[in-house]
């Protein structure tokens, strides 16, 4: 099925693409199961383009400012073309309600997906190093460095946000091209699992989920990946915790749990209003930590408590940020 | 001087081993993966499979490190406390790759500047390596001109076989720590001889591919203007993911805590060339302000900057940047594009 | 770095809170209080670095919604409050470390009796521990 889209979506960009401007979506990467994302300026390049299980990474990251600048050619006048899953397509909507690129200069390509594959995951199941990975319909068939074969069900390979259908619903935006069945892809959605998982906080008594948390955080190198690669994070080079100037520093450079912890607080504060859980935080940490225990918890609060739920639209404001006279507060 | 230990005495030799020092292996952790810690039992030591992400650098080069305390006196005079450690250590389980990291790592810091916090620790440490047969498929050592089985930088360097491990001791400090455990070991017979090259042979055909760098030594700088860093630095986020995993990344940050008015302490952590604020001036200028020349910078310094300094390659081919990049960006098709440029010129 | 055992108070500095802050410094020595030109210019990541590092409570003192000095600063700000609430909760923190209180600046009363009240609240919580783990 993942094939039939590729082909689609090249088809697609061949007709809407015109001289100067810019395609961004995957292709493939020298190693098994890896993809990257792609520039594209050329016709011809669009024969690179790739679709398929392994597509992890959100291209929406590169849509902000920042980004932007260090990636267009100087004089750009052309339009990007970005390829979406659904999930990102919610975090471009992000980016375009917290003003970081006009929905002018963007052309929104979603494609249908039936869910992505975990690579870690599977890696972690392989006794030694992955040397060729493909997929079928309903399955992974992997080769390991001896030769050894192993077959993996996609079911049970899935990234986590892919398990639960509320990451999955398309924003509510006018401006798209979708690439598949949009009226199946709605309908398979209705009949699939939509509830919110239990999490930490809510079965762990305060001191038992703080001793899990030290534990789990200790294993924090403080990279940065997290935050770098989050599409709600766009402060980029003026980030609180690298900002220079900041007269006080929020969080000291030595790495200690604690400090670690602070960190993980403070940018889990500072993104709550935007995150769409679309999970890079957690795909991106080269140490695997599960961060989905904080951003769901605060998804979750953001939708119980505030009714908001980042990334639905292109045009809401955000809510922390705005308040005009005489409105609810909550 | 060669040995061989057989394979139900390893055990005991790990425990008269831990005896001597602190023992530092790979050790299986709560979250399923295999890191070098300090040994607790010695029956949790994994020896084979994947190569830990996380090196064994920082047992001699720390990502945090107290230099010294400072306390000011009643009377206004200020105290110092150098704080050195400079406890014995031993590291079982060093691939080449990281053995070469490490000897890296002791000459840049004994080279241009004395670094006293690191080479004190190498004084007191003794590693001890171990032939690679589990290869990932991110590394690259024979682009480098490593091999899997190269024992540089190693006091101790063991192997495996079917029947028996090889011991090979290569230093005096190894010979020190080996004449210390009698009894465990056997002598070698001449026939051992081969036990490495075939491990190597083996090794080095699950290695995925090999671009040889090591014909273009020297002459890297030449793709210095090249446009393939775009292509790279397009993708990459500019997180710190690759350094801080890198065996061979040496820079640090310094910083003064103080704790009460009186009370602090110097300390320094690992700094990533990839952060925007790592060359920004106090003026606000910024020579490296684009990704590109990050990037550029980082690859070169692996390729060229230090073969200018040191004559060495400061990448050993563990992989660890791509295994850990969350934009899949591939060490090796970079060397390719390097090499090809470096080779032909740009197109 | 935090005090231990302190209670640290942000009031925002309307002229007419003089009155109530001399008679909480009277009352409590161990609060400190730092003042701030508006409590919807609070950074609420300070509140969470003061309570991480072991400050027993953070109190941020602003007027009431809609009196506010600066129309809708302190409206803003208790949105965020509330986040801040959720992110001490998620971290495994009570939530009730962190308080902010809306009364009208003159109001000396009221404010004293709610102080009293979250002080007698936190009064329960052990300190946290905060960073016992030194550079080594």
């Amino acid at each position: 099925m993942k094939k039939q889209i590729e082909q689609n979506v090249q088809q697609l960009l061949t007709q809407i693409w015109k001289p100067g401007d810019l395609i961004i979506a995957w292709k493939n990467a020298s190693l098994p199961g890896h993809r990257t994302p792609a520039f594209l300026y050329r016709k011809e390049d669009i024969q690179d383009i790739v679709f398929d299980s392994f597509c992890d990474i959100s291209l929406a990251k590169y849509l902000n400012e920042r980004n932007r600048q260090e990636i267009l050619p100087p004089h750009f006048k052309g339009k990007i073309h970005i390829v979406c899953k659904p999930c990102d397509a919610k975090s471009v909507m992000q980016t375009f309600s917290d003003q970081q690129i006009s929905e002018t200069l963007v052309n929104l390509i979603v494609v249908a997906c039936d869910g992505i594959i975990d690579r870690k995951k599977i890696e972690k199941h392989c006794d030694q190093s992955i040397v060729d990975m493909q997929e079928t319909d309903f399955q992974i068939l992997c080769t390991d460095i001896s030769g050894k074969e192993y077959v993996f069900e996609k079911r049970e390979s899935w990234l986590r946000k892919c398990e639960d259908a509320r990451n999955c619903d398309l924003p509510y935006y006018y401006g798209y091209y979708f690439v598949g069945d949009e009226k199946e892809y709605r309908t398979r959605l209705k009949h699939r699992y939509q509830t919110h998982k239990k999490l930490p906080q809510d079965t762990m008594s305060p001191k038992e989920l703080q001793q899990k948390i030290h534990q789990e955080l200790s294993r924090c190198i403080r990279c940065n990946a997290c935050r770098n690669i989050c599409p709600a994070c766009f402060c980029s080079d003026q980030c609180v915790f690298d900002k220079p100037k900041e007269r006080a520093k929020l969080v000291e450079n030595q790495v200690t749990t604690e400090n670690t912890i602070l960190y993980h607080m403070i940018r889990f504060h500072h993104i709550a209003p935007n995150c769409t859980g679309c999970g890079e935080c957690e795909r991106a940490c080269p140490k695997d930590i599960p961060l989905h225990i904080f951003f769901e918890y605060f998804n979750r609060c953001m939708e119980e408590e505030f009714g908001y739920k980042p990334g639905k639209t292109n045009d809401e404001r955000q809510k922390l940020l705005s308040y005009n006279l005489g409105e609810d507060l909550v | 001087m060669r040995k061989r230990l057989k394979i139900n005495n390893l055990q005991a030799f790990l425990q008269e081993l831990q005896k001597q020092a602190t023992l530092i292996a790979p050790v299986k952790t709560d979250a399923g993966e295999r890191e070098f810690r300090p040994v607790e039992q010695v029956a949790d030591i994994v020896l084979e499979g994947s190569n830990p992400l996380r090196s064994p650098k920082e047992y001699l080069f720390p990502q945090m490190e107290t230099l010294y305390t400072f306390h000011l006196q009643k009377d206004g005079k200020a105290t110092l406390k150098e704080t050195l450690h400079n406890e014995p250590q031993i590291i079982l389980g060093i691939r080449p790759c990281d053995l070469h990291a490490i000897a890296y790592v002791k000459e840049f810091y004994s080279t241009t500047h004395q670094d006293v916090y690191v080479l004190e620790k190498w004084k007191h440490t003794i590693l001890i390596g171990w032939a690679c047969q589990n290869p990932l498929n991110t590394c690259f050592c024979t682009s480098v001109g490593n091999s899997p089985v190269d024992s540089k930088g190693a006091d101790i360097m063991m192997a495996k076989t079917d029947s028996f491990y090889l011991v090979e001791v290569l230093t005096v400090k190894g010979k020190d720590l080996i004449e210390k455990i009698p009894s465990l070991l056997e002598d070698s017979p001449e026939a051992d001889n081969e036990v490495l090259p075939s491990i190597q042979k083996q090794t080095e055909s699950m290695i995925r591919e090999k671009v040889d760098l090591l014909s273009i030594k020297g002459r890297i700088d030449s793709a210095y203007s090249s446009s393939i860093w775009k292509s790279y630095s397009d993708v990459c986020i500019a997180c710190g993911a690759c350094t801080f995993n890198c065996p061979t990344c040496t820079c640090f940050d310094s910083a003064d805590l103080l704790e009460t008015c009186q009370d602090g302490c110097r300390y320094r952590t690992w700094d990533t060339c990839q952060n925007y604020a790592f060359t920004l001036h106090a003026s606000g200028h910024n020579p490296r302000a684009t990704r590109e020349a990050r990037l550029r910078q980082r690859v070169m310094h692996k390729y060229q900057y230090s073969v200018e300094q040191l004559g060495l390659f400061s990448c050993t081919g563990c992989g660890r940047c791509t295994r850990s990049c969350p934009v899949n960006i591939d060490m090796v098709s970079i060397i390719k594009d390097i090499k090809e440029v470096v080779d032909h010129g740009e197109e | 770095m935090a005090n231990k055992e302190l209670i640290y108070l942000f009031p925002c500095l309307a002229e007419q809170r003089k009155k109530v802050l001399q008679e909480i410094q009277k009352k409590y020595p161990l609060v400190q209080v730092v003042p701030i030109t508006c409590a919807g210019r609070f950074n609420t990541s300070v509140a969470l670095k003061l309570i991480h590092e072991g400050a027993k409570g953070v109190i941020v003192l602003g007027c009431e919604p809609g009196d506010c000095h600066y129309r809708e600063g302190s409206a803003i700000s208790e949105r965020r409050f509330l986040l801040t609430k959720y992110t001490l909760k998620a971290f495994g923190i009570e939530e009730d470390r962190f308080q902010a209180l809306w009364h009208k600046p003159s109001d000396v009363k009221k404010t004293m009796a709610d102080i009293d009240l979250f002080i007698e609240r936190i009064s329960t919580f052990d300190t946290k521990g905060g960073s016992n783990e030194k550079a080594n």
